[in-house]
């Protein structure tokens, strides 16, 4: 019971980061009820199958009104805001994934997508509030003019939350898949966080009297890459089992 | 070596860090990134190097195979039990690699867990074995020693051999006959004289229809005049110069001898070279198995065995039984042979039959049949040749020249040496010739 309770708190830290920034750029935007309608509509794929009759009006309901309105009364942002709600769903759908996976891999790579994907719609937001536009016309703008990236920068506090999400993400995957040897190996986990986090450290620090801190990065976890896969090996023909 | 998740996980981390530090840049993306990547490379590096050192000396499989039918299908259910002699627990999958002639049917359940600790692994798969296959001959397990979050493994061979011979039901040796192509079972035409060969068929007169006798050599027009009967009527063919093996087999206690019952392997492998040899002559093979534990219909095969499938049935009725054979088997022998059988006599004196192969000896001298006696050299079977081991081998070897020395026909007696069962067919089947022309 207790370590079902550790389980769910360490998953709840890992879902802080995204779902705090995600409610960050939901303060942001305007919530129209089309917006809102569009992150239902693929938010609701993820229900369970004796829903499924709910499920089909849901995405094809609002999509074909505002086809219709933009056909019948050449009004387009109806479709424009479910496009937008479309947009803000994705880091949702992340979470979800976070949730749901089964292995490691599903674990950290939908941890990285919620992550990434709630930054960027939140860079998004951030411009859209700035010019009073709709979310996906801001999209739309800062790919044509790409200096406007550098316009939004997220709130420092963000950093320490991504590292809080992250630890908690390697603990919770330890524990979660990691079969009941968790206890009796733990000494290689413990190893390892310890030298990703000094690694992590190390590369902070770097940046504070240089600037390649990023090739410096680039370059340690290449190496680390490369020799945990020379020193493991790679059967030949796993690609294809 | 790193399992596919692992590979998977760190190709996307390099790119999702590759792409978050030079097309979306933010410290806070590429730093989580980057500890991810660094955690996952370096737990692969630990873990791989922790399951190199480890000790796993009290791995031990242990394989059983059940034969089944179901329908025309023969299908072995195997179970592999896993355990670890150790207090330490591993994570293992068991891999086991199916055996020639075989495919997987019913995947591996349970095919992987913890084991040591008082803990083990039971996993069982069925495969499926093709028709043309009698012998599954099972080999190496190989155990997949993970790491708890199974990023990587060793893999750790253990040898684990078993041959099973696989029972033969009436109904595929039924099917077996009836889809064998006719030039098959015929000898050889027109290649001249050759010592084991005849040159044509002769109609010899009829006989009851027999499972194995060819539809074409039904006599339908006897059998028209006789239908109330109700039986089959087949022509009878006799072949010039045929020669008819006959293979007698003593399965007294005594050729259970050596390790992993080498001399029964030995035996099996002889016995089934006699039968290619005989088949690629195009003569008949008859079995005389002195066994008490078969019935008469068990131990004496029809005239014709050419079936590799009823070969194997009769190979596996070959098994070390207590009790004596009975006197009848000599008469029906007796009655069966013609001056043109060979006889190969498979026999390790002294044993409780010894008498009985001295009678049907004595019949192929009576009716001047050709015979071969293949005695095993025990010596080679055994393999420690010291103390009381040493004098009884003595004893045996004095036991068996007295015996062979009845039997003085030049080149009647050859021995099998361990593991050289195929050289010794080859042997007995020149001196067979060579006696033939003499």
């Amino acid at each position: 019971m207790g370590s079902r309770l550790v389980d769910r708190v360490l998953l709840a830290a890992v879902l802080l980061t995204p779902l705090l920034m995600s409610i960050d750029y939901l303060a942001k935007i305007m919530l129209t009820p089309f917006v809102i309608l569009g992150c239902i509509s693929l938010l609701s794929t993820y229900l369970p199958a004796r829903y499924q009759n709910i499920v089909i009006p849901l995405i094809y309901l609002p999509a074909i009104t505002s086809l219709v309105i933009l056909v019948l009364e050449r009004r387009p942002y109806f479709l424009i805001d479910l496009a937008g709600g479309y947009l803000i769903s994705i880091p949702f759908i992340a979470m979800i994934g976070i949730v749901k996976s089964t292995s490691p891999r599903a674990s950290v790579l939908s941890y990285v997508t919620s992550l990434t994907s709630t930054y960027f719609i939140w860079a998004v937001a951030a411009q859209a509030r700035g010019e009073g536009s709709h979310l996906f016309l801001a999209l739309v703008n800062m790919f044509v003019d790409r200096q406007a990236w550098e316009r939004v920068q997220p709130p420092q506090y963000f950093a320490a939350l991504a590292a809080l999400s992250s630890i908690a993400l390697v603990i919770y995957s330890w524990r979660v898949y990691g079969s009941t040897l968790v206890r009796e190996q733990g000494e290689v986990f413990i190893y390892s966080a310890t030298a990703a986090s000094l690694a992590v450290a190390l590369t902070v620090l770097y940046s504070l009297v240089f600037t390649d801190s990023v090739a410096l990065g680039l370059i340690v976890a290449a190496t680390l890459t490369i020799a945990a896969t020379l020193r493991a090996g790679v059967k030949r023909g796993w690609g294809r089992a | 070596m790193l399992t596919r998740e692992a590979a998977l996980l760190l190709i996307s981390l390099s790119g999702w860090t590759l792409f978050v530090s030079i097309l979306l840049y933010q410290p806070f993306l590429f730093l989580a990134s980057f500890f991810l990547q660094t955690f996952f490379a370096t737990y692969i590096l630990l873990a791989s190097r922790r399951l190199r050192s480890l000790d796993v000396e009290g791995l031990k499989v242990e394989r059983t195979v059940e034969p089944q039918r179901v329908g025309d299908k023969t299908l072995l259910k195997v179970r592999l039990h896993v355990w670890f002699d150790s207090e330490q627990r591993l994570f293992v999958r068991v891999v086991d690699k199916p055996p020639f002639g075989t495919r997987i049917v019913e995947r591996p359940s349970n095919p992987e867990g913890i084991i040591g600790a008082g803990e083990s692994l039971e996993s069982s798969y069925t495969l499926e074995v093709d028709p043309s296959i009698s012998l599954a001959r099972f080999r190496k397990v190989i155990l997949l020693i993970h790491d708890p979050l199974k990023l990587c493994y060793d893999a750790r061979e253990l040898e684990v051999a078993s041959d099973i011979i696989v029972p033969v039901g009436e109904q595929l040796v039924g099917a077996a006959y009836t889809k064998l192509p006719a030039p098959w079972i015929r000898p050889p035409m027109g290649l001249g004289y050759r010592g084991l060969v005849g040159y044509d068929d002769e109609f010899s007169g009829i006989k009851p229809y027999e499972l194995g006798d060819r539809v074409r050599d039904i006599h339908w027009i006897r059998y028209a005049q006789q239908v109330d009967e109700e039986e089959l009527v087949a022509k009878k063919y006799v072949k010039k110069g045929e020669v008819t093996l006959h293979i007698v087999v003593d399965c007294s206690s005594s050729i259970n001898t050596g390790e992993n019952a080498a001399l029964l392997t030995d035996i099996s492998i002889l016995i089934r070279r006699l039968c290619q040899t005989a088949e690629e002559e195009g003569n008949p093979v008859q079995f005389w198995l002195l066994n008490p534990s078969l019935s008469l219909d068990e131990k004496i095969s029809p005239r014709r065995v050419f079936s590799r499938i009823a070969i194997e049935q009769y190979i596996a009725r070959v098994f070390p039984s207590q009790g004596r054979e009975e006197e009848q088997v000599v008469e029906e022998f007796s009655r069966t042979l013609t001056g043109s059988s060979m006889v190969v006599f498979v026999v390790n004196p002294p044993s409780q039959n010894t008498g009985i192969v001295e009678a049907m000896i004595n019949a192929c001298r009576m009716v001047g049949a050709r015979y071969i006696i293949c005695v095993p050299d025990v010596a080679s079977y055994v393999s420690r040749l010291e103390g009381e081991v040493s004098r009884l081998l003595q004893l045996d070897r004095q036991f068996k020249d007295d015996w062979l020395s009845r039997f003085s026909e030049p080149g009647s007696v050859i021995e099998i040496g361990k593991g050289y069962a195929i050289d010794v067919v080859k042997e007995a089947m020149r001196r067979g010739v060579e006696w033939g022309l003499g």
